[in-house]
This record gives C-alpha cells, sequence and structure tokens, in this order.
C-alpha cells in the first residue's frame, strides 16, 4: 500500500521534472534559433546550430535526470527487483547461496558465543584475575589428579597464593526422594567457595573441621537445585539426603547463577 | 552565436568551475538557462565556451544543494522560461568558492611567473 503510492508520487514527481525539463530546453533552443537568425542566418542553419551548441541533447536531458536525488532510490528499487527476479529463476544457485549464507553466518555466531564466554566474560566472581588454576601434568600422561598430600603440601608452602582449594567433578545418584536422579557434583575443599568470594543464599558453606576424616558428610546445593528440588523450601538446612547412598546434611544453598 | 572568435581561441571549462560561473551570474539577478550560458560567453568577452549541454545538469545540481531556486516565468521575448535565482546559501557557497577560486589561480600564477632560478 504505502510503496504504491509512494512510487506512484515518484512516478508523478518524476513526470512533472521531465515535463519541465523538456520545455526547459525547447525554450533555450528557441531563443538560441532566434538569435542566430538575428546575426543572419537562414531558419534551417540557426536551428542547427542551435542543437549543435547542446553537443548531445538526449545525453544532456539524461545528465540533469541523474541529479535528481530519488532516483538513486529508484535504482536501487529496481536492483532489488532484478535481483528477486534472477533468484527466481535460479532456485539451485539461489538455495546454494542462501544456504552458504546461512551455514556461515550461523557458524560465526556459534563460535562467537564460545569465545564470548570464554575469552570475552569474566568469571562471576569477586576478582576473577586473581583465580588460577593449579594441575599436575605428567609429560606422557597429560593431566592427571593431585594428590591429597600434595595438594595439602602445595597450600601450605608455596607462599604466592593467598589461598588454595581443591576440587574434583563428578557425578552421583540421588535417591530417597521421588524420583531418583543423576547429579553433576564436585567434592571441594572446606576452602572452595571461601576462595571464590561467594556468599551463601541460605544457611552456611563448609568449614574448615568439615574436610578432615570423620567429619559429618554434608552438601551445599546450587539455587537451581534448591529450587527445582526442594521447591525452594527453606527448611532444607539440616535435612539429610541420600547420594551414592550415603546420606550427607545440607548445610547451604549456593547464590543464583 | 555572435562573436567569430576562432575555435582555438576559445578554453574549454576546468572541472567543477562551472558551478562557480552560473553562481557568480546570478548575482546580478534571476536569469533563464539561456540568459546564463549568453553571460557567461559574453562576460569572458568569447573566451570561455559553455556547452549547453552541461549546463542544465549543473543547474539541476545547484537546484539540489539549495544554492538556487527556480521559477517559471516569462523572457523578455515574451517567452515561458524557467528562471533561476540565487539563495542566502548560494550566496555563502559563491563567497566561499570564489576566494578558493582567487587562491588557487595566484598560486598557479605565482609558480607560472617565477624567476628562473640561479
Amino acid at each position: 500500500m504505502f510503496w504504491k503510492t509512494f512510487r506512484e508520487k515518484l512516478l508523478a514527481k518524476r513526470g512533472r521534472l521531465d515535463h519541465e525539463l523538456d520545455e526547459e530546453l525547447r525554450t533555450h533552443i528557441e531563443i538560441e534559433t532566434e538569435e542566430n537568425i538575428q546575426a543572419g542566418m537562414s531558419f534551417q542553419n540557426a536551428r542547427a546550430a542551435a542543437l549543435r551548441t547542446f553537443g548531445n541533447l538526449t545525453q544532456a536531458k539524461e545528465a540533469s535526470r541523474d541529479m535528481w536525488r530519488f532516483l538513486p532510490l529508484e535504482g536501487l528499487g529496481q536492483d532489488v527487483r532484478f535481483a528477486l527476479r534472477m533468484l527466481l529463476k535460479n532456485p539451485g544457485l539461489a538455495g546454494a547461496a542462501i544456504l552458504t549464507l546461512a551455514l556461515g553466518i550461523g557458524a560465526n555466531a556459534a563460535i562467537f558465543s564460545v569465545v564470548n564466554t570464554v575469552l570475552f566474560n569474566s568469571l562471576p566472581y569477586p576478582n576473577p584475575n586473581r583465580l588460577v588454576v593449579l594441575d599436575e601434568y605428567k609429560i606422557d600422561h597429560g593431566s592427571r589428579t593431585v594428590s591429597w598430600l600434595d595438594f595439602q603440601d602445595w597450600r601450605n608452602q608455596a607462599p604466592a597464593f593467598e589461598d588454595m582449594a581443591a576440587y574434583r567433578l563428578s557425578h552421583v545418584t540421588l535417591t530417597g526422594r521421588d524420583q531418583p536422579a543423576l547429579l553433576r557434583v564436585a567434592e571441594v575443599s572446606a576452602s572452595f567457595f571461601k576462595l571464590l568470594g561467594l556468599q551463601p543464599q541460605l544457611g552456611r558453606f563448609f568449614n574448615d573441621s568439615e574436610d578432615q576424616p570423620g567429619a559429618t558428610p554434608s552438601v551445599v546445593i546450587t539455587y537451581s537445585f534448591w529450587r527445582s528440588r526442594f521447591g525452594a523450601n527453606p527448611h532444607i538446612l539440616g535435612t539429610a539426603i541420600d547420594l551414592d547412598g550415603k546420606s550427607y546434611v545440607v548445610l547451604g544453598v549456593l547464590p543464583p547463577g | 552565436m555572435s562573436s567569430p572568435q576562432s575555435h582555438s581561441d576559445r578554453l574549454e571549462l576546468l572541472q567543477g568551475t562551472l558551478d562557480l560561473l552560473i553562481l557568480r551570474t546570478l548575482r546580478w539577478g534571476p536569469a533563464h538557462g539561456h540568459g546564463i550560458a549568453t553571460s557567461i560567453q559574453r562576460t569572458s568577452e568569447d573566451v570561455l565556451r559553455i556547452d549547453h549541454g552541461s549546463l542544465y545538469p549543473a543547474l539541476q545540481r545547484l537546484l539540489q544543494q539549495g544554492w538556487i531556486t527556480a521559477e517559471w516565468g516569462v523572457s523578455t521575448t515574451n517567452r515561458r522560461a524557467r528562471f533561476y535565482q540565487l539563495t542566502e546559501a548560494g550566496r555563502k557557497q559563491l563567497a566561499a568558492e570564489s576566494s578558493k577560486w582567487e587562491r588557487f589561480s595566484h598560486a598557479i600564477g605565482r609558480i607560472l611567473n617565477a624567476p628562473q632560478e640561479g
């Protein structure tokens, strides 16, 4: 609708301008002819001379039209329509081109989202620039687990670090309530959350005695797990949950995120 | 064309100078296309040859820039013609372009007339 009236207006304006230009040039040639006649030329010679001063009349008209500003827009419209026609004419080529673009854009988006998380977004903890991961490598075997005793030595004897905490990722099975579920967990040493600078949403984190042998097995659960599994029940603290058949006391809830 | 100047004595206009000449000519008051061309040729004592074909694109360009306005009127020979008139912006443009051109031609003149070195 809009395009149509817009187009009609353009065409009307264009027609008016065209008409004016024609009339203007005609007047010009008539005056020139008249002057030539007054200078003593025959009518035919006079008119021919007048036309000659113009060089190529059509070219002059076209050059004048090019100065009208809406023409580039008109050209754009023509180009778009031409492009669409050609695409419809060669659906195979069009499909290939669109597929190429889609894959290219998709791949870029995927790579960017990875790069964005890994390289540009810092870790969601206070002072992320002061966090490092320590690991142990054996030249032939790659990464291996650091032993608990080695960790104790590192923590006590490496003064370059403010604090050190250990973690190990694993999976456990939650049983005893509703449906059993396989959970992703991390076994961490007592100072882990303190080192990251986190504050509990609810309850508390581990204290130093709780990673000693003989301590009560205890867990800290994530905010989302607390919401989805326990309906954000504030009385969850102190209750026991069964992981891999062992009972653990819930000490606290992590903040969201 | 009234003068019998030989073709080789006439100069082609430098690129971009036509706009300046049109603006200068319109300083005298409104004029139609043919009047502008004749005026430039006469004032330059027939040295400058205006290609009438390039005159109208130049006028359209100046209209688009808002340096001149156009209005239909009646010529001295009682013909309907389009008269062009300088706007305030056109006056400013003319002043700026004139001084630019003067500095340019001065500089060229100085180089061409520089005493030989050594």
